[in-house]
C-alpha cells in the first residue's frame, strides 16, 4: 500500500516540516519511495564565447555549442522500490583548437579543427532504487553512444541513516568501460580504436548540526586505466593511467529570520598526473510563496599537468596543449528560478562561467585557448499520483 | 492537554517486560509534552513564550518546537492566515454563555495582537512583539502526543496497540486475529453515539469538531472558533474526520477543515486527498468514508 501520508502535494508539503522529527523517522516520512510519478523535460543551451582573434593561428574561432534535451520518468513501484528512466541527447557543432603553434612574435596561438564537427550523442539510463526505514540503495546502468565513442557504465549506491537520523552515511561504487573509434574529417587522427576502463569510490557522511545546520564530508578515488589521450588533438600523449582523489565538505546553513538557505561548499582535487584544484561555492537559496530563486557562485583554481605546456614538447614521453590540463581561475556566477504551480513545476537557470590564468592561484603556463561561456536551461516537472 | 487518553495494548508474554517499560515511557512523554506545551500550565515553554511577549526577549527553542513551528508556519501560508496560532487572545471579545461580543473598542484592540506573520523567529528562539499576544500549538500538540506515543510502543516492537488521544487515534498494526481496529466517528448530535464507522490498520484518525462548544450568535448555532482577521465566529463545519498515516498531519488537515465554511471545508479535504468526513450543522455526513446519514 501507498504511504497514506504522501498523497498528495498537500500533505506531503505539510509532512516536510516534521520529517526532522524524531517520531517520524522509521515512517513513510523517512527515507521511502517517491510518493509521485515524475516526468521532467529539461533543455540547455550551452554556447563557448569564440576565441580572440589574437589567440588563433589559423581556423574558425568559433567553438563548441551544445544542445542538450533530457527526459525523465521516475515512479514509485510498491511500497519500498522506485525506478527511474533517463534519456539524453546532445547535439553539438563546432569547432575546438586541434594544436598550439608559437605566432611570429613567439606567443602560443590555436590551430582550430575547422568548424567541421557536428555530433550526436544518446544517453539511455536505468536506476533502481530500494527503500527501507533507515536507508537506501540504488542500481544505475547507463549507455551512451556517439559517432566515434561508446560508453557503458554501471554504480551502485547507499545510504543509511544513523543516530536517530541525524547522521546520514553514504557508498558508491561506479565502473564504466568506453570505447573510441575516431572519426576522420577535416583533422588525421592516429588511431583506429581504443578503450578506457574507469572504476570510482565513494564515501561521505552528512551531520545534522543544529535545527538549522547540516554539514557534509566525502571522498572519493577514481582510477583510469586505457586510452586517456585526445584523439582529436595533434599533440596530445598522456599516460595510460590516472588516479585522482577529491575530498568535498559542503555547510547548509538555514536562517530562520531570512527564511532562506546558505549552501557553501568546497572541493579539494589532486592526481597523479601533478594537477590539483581548489573550488569554492556559495549559493543562497531564497523561497517566496511558490517561487525560489537561487543564485550562486563559484570560484575554481586549477594547477596544471607535470606534462602540460602552452606549446607541447614533444622530447618528453608524455605531453600535452590541452588548455583543460593548464593552470588558471575561473569564476561561474548562475541564477536558478523555481516556480511550483499544484502538481507542475517549470524552472529556469542561467549560468555564465568565465575563466583566466592569471586568476589562477596555481603556477605554471598559460594556455590560450581557455573556454569561457554561457548556460541556459529550461524545463518542466509534473508529478501525479 | 485536557482530554481523556487511553492505550490499549496486545501483548504476549514473550515481550510483556519491554511493554511495561514502554508503557511508563509513554505516560511520561504525553505528561512532559502537557508540561511544555500547554497554555495553561504557568511554567509551560508556551506560557514562557507568551509571558515573554513585548518584552523583546527571545525563547529559545529546540528542534521540536521548531518543527512544530514550521508546521503552523505552513498551515498558516496554506490557508492564507486563516490557521492562525495566535488567534486565542480573541476569545476575550465573546461571552460564549450569551453569545454576545464585548464591544467594537475591544474588538479593534485585540485583533491588533492577532497575527502568526508578526511573530518573530531567528537563530536565537521566538518573540512575540507586543504585550498581550499569545500563541497556542493546542490543535497539532495532541496529535504529535499520539504520535510521539505511537513511536515508542512501535520501537519497543509493540505489533498491536491503540493511542486514544481524546479525539485523535493511532493504531499499530490489526486488534488479534488480523482484525483491522473498528474506531467510532462521534455523533455531534449525541457524542455518546457513534455516526460512522472507520477501519485502522497502522494509521491515525484524528477528528476535529466544535459541536461540544456552539454557541447562539444572532440566531444561528455557530462555531466557538473564531476568524482571525474579524474576530467573528466561523460557521463551519460540525465535525471534520481524516486519516492518515500521522496523527499530526491527519489532525492538522482536519483542524483546518473546521475552519472553514462548509463548502470550502470540502475543498479543502479534497486537496488533501486523504479519506475524510464532514458533519455539517444538519448531521449530515460527506465524504469518501461515508455514514448512516450521508448527504443524498
Amino acid at each position: 500500500m501507498r504511504p497514506l501520508l504522501a498523497r498528495s502535494p498537500l500533505v506531503r508539503r505539510l509532512s516536510q516540516t516534521v520529517a526532522a522529527l524524531p517520531v517520524y523517522h522509521g515512517s513513510a516520512l523517512a527515507d521511502a519511495p517517491p510518493a509521485f510519478t515524475e516526468v521532467g523535460l529539461r533543455y540547455t543551451q550551452y554556447a563557448e564565447d569564440s576565441l580572440a582573434d589574437d589567440k588563433v593561428l589559423f581556423g574558425s574561432k568559433d567553438r563548441y555549442d551544445i544542445d542538450i534535451t533530457q527526459l525523465w520518468i521516475e515512479a514509485p513501484v510498491g511500497a519500498s522500490w522506485s525506478i527511474a528512466l533517463d534519456l539524453q541527447n546532445d547535439y553539438q557543432t563546432g569547432a575546438s583548437p586541434w594544436f598550439v603553434g608559437a605566432t611570429a612574435d613567439g606567443n602560443p596561438g590555436v590551430i582550430m579543427s575547422g568548424a567541421s564537427i557536428q555530433d550526436n550523442r544518446v544517453e539511455v539510463g536505468v536506476t533502481t532504487r530500494y527503500f527501507w526505514a533507515d536507508g537506501n540503495a540504488g542500481f544505475n546502468l547507463v549507455h551512451s553512444k556517439e559517432d566515434d565513442y561508446e560508453a557503458l557504465a554501471w554504480s551502485m549506491d547507499a545510504a543509511w541513516n544513523a543516530n536517530g537520523n541525524a547522521t546520514t552515511w553514504s557508498v558508491s561504487a561506479s565502473s564504466s568501460h568506453d570505447t573510441v573509434e575516431p572519426t576522420q574529417e577535416r583533422i588525421p587522427v592516429f588511431i583506429d580504436s581504443e578503450t578506457l576502463d574507469t572504476h570510482s569510490l565513494y564515501f561521505g557522511v552528512s551531520q545534522i548540526l543544529s535545527r538549522t545546520a547540516v554539514v557534509k564530508v566525502g571522498l572519493s578515488y577514481t582510477y583510469s586505466e586505457g586510452f586517456l589521450s585526445d584523439p582529436y588533438k595533434l599533440r596530445d600523449q598522456r599516460p595510460e593511467e590516472h588516479h585522482r582523489y577529491t575530498l568535498a565538505t559542503g555547510l547548509r546553513q538555514h536562517f530562520i529570520r531570512l527564511g532562506g538557505s546558505l549552501n557553501a561548499d568546497y572541493r579539494y582535487y589532486s592526481d597523479d598526473w601533478g594537477s590539483q584544484s581548489h573550488t569554492v561555492s556559495l549559493g543562497w537559496v531564497q523561497p517566496f510563496d511558490r517561487h525560489t530563486v537561487n543564485p550562486y557562485l563559484r570560484y575554481y583554481s586549477q594547477g596544471q599537468a607535470d606534462f602540460f605546456s602552452p606549446i607541447a614538447d614533444f622530447t618528453s614521453d608524455y605531453y600535452s596543449d590541452d588548455y583543460r590540463l593548464s593552470s588558471f581561475g575561473a569564476l561561474t556566477a548562475g541564477l536558478r528560478w523555481t516556480l511550483e504551480l499544484g502538481d507542475w513545476i517549470a524552472e529556469v537557470q542561467l549560468e555564465r562561467y568565465v575563466s583566466d590564468h592569471s586568476w589562477g592561484t596555481f603556477g605554471g603556463g598559460e594556455a590560450p585557448a581557455l573556454v569561457d561561456f554561457w548556460r541556459g536551461t529550461v524545463g518542466v516537472i509534473w508529478r501525479f499520483d | 492537554m485536557g482530554g481523556p487518553a487511553r492505550v490499549t495494548i496486545n501483548s504476549d508474554h514473550h515481550n510483556a517486560g519491554a511493554i511495561k517499560i514502554a508503557i511508563d515511557e509513554v505516560m511520561s512523554r504525553l505528561l512532559t509534552l502537557e508540561a511544555r506545551y500547554s497554555r495553561f500550565k504557568p511554567g509551560s515553554l508556551i506560557s514562557q513564550i507568551n509571558a515573554r511577549a513585548g518584552t523583546g526577549v527571545f525563547t529559545p527553542i529546540d528542534l521540536e518546537t521548531q518543527s512544530l513551528i514550521d508546521l503552523s508556519d505552513q498551515l498558516w501560508r496554506e490557508t492564507k492566515g486563516l490557521f492562525d496560532p495566535t488567534v486565542g487572545v480573541l476569545n476575550q471579545l465573546w461571552d460564549f454563555r450569551t453569545g454576545r461580543a464585548n464591544t467594537h473598542v475591544q474588538l479593534i484592540h485585540l485583533l491588533e495582537k492577532v497575527g502568526w506573520d508578526r511573530v518573530e523567529i531567528d537563530e536565537r528562539g521566538i518573540r512575540l512583539p507586543e504585550a498581550g499576544m499569545e500563541i497556542d500549538f493546542g490543535g497539532l500538540v495532541k496529535e504529535f502526543a499520539a504520535d510521539a506515543a505511537a513511536a515508542i510502543l512501535r520501537d519497543a516492537e509493540c505489533q498491536s496497540a491503540l493511542i486514544e488521544l481524546a479525539g485523535d487515534i493511532v493504531a499499530i498494526g490489526t486488534e488479534p486475529h488480523d482484525r483491522a481496529w473498528q474506531i467510532g466517528i462521534t455523533d455531534p448530535q449525541a457524542p455518546a453515539r457513534s455516526i460512522a464507522s472507520v477501519q485502522l490498520t497502522n494509521a491515525a484518525v484524528c477528528s476535529s469538531g466544535n459541536y461540544a462548544r456552539r454557541f447562539l450568535h444572532n440566531g444561528k448555532l455557530v462555531s466557538h472558533l473564531l476568524h482571525p482577521r474579524t474576530g467573528q465566529p466561523i460557521d463551519g463545519p460540525c465535525s471534520v474526520t481524516v486519516i492518515g498515516e500521522s496523527a499530526l498531519v491527519a489532525g492538522a488537515i482536519a483542524t483546518v477543515g473546521c475552519l472553514h465554511s462548509e463548502v470550502l471545508a470540502e475543498s479543502w479535504l479534497r486537496q488533501s486527498a486523504l479519506p475524510w468526513l464532514v458533519i455539517d450543522k444538519h448531521n449530515q455526513c460527506s465524504g469518501p468514508l461515508g455514514c448512516s446519514r450521508s448527504k443524498p
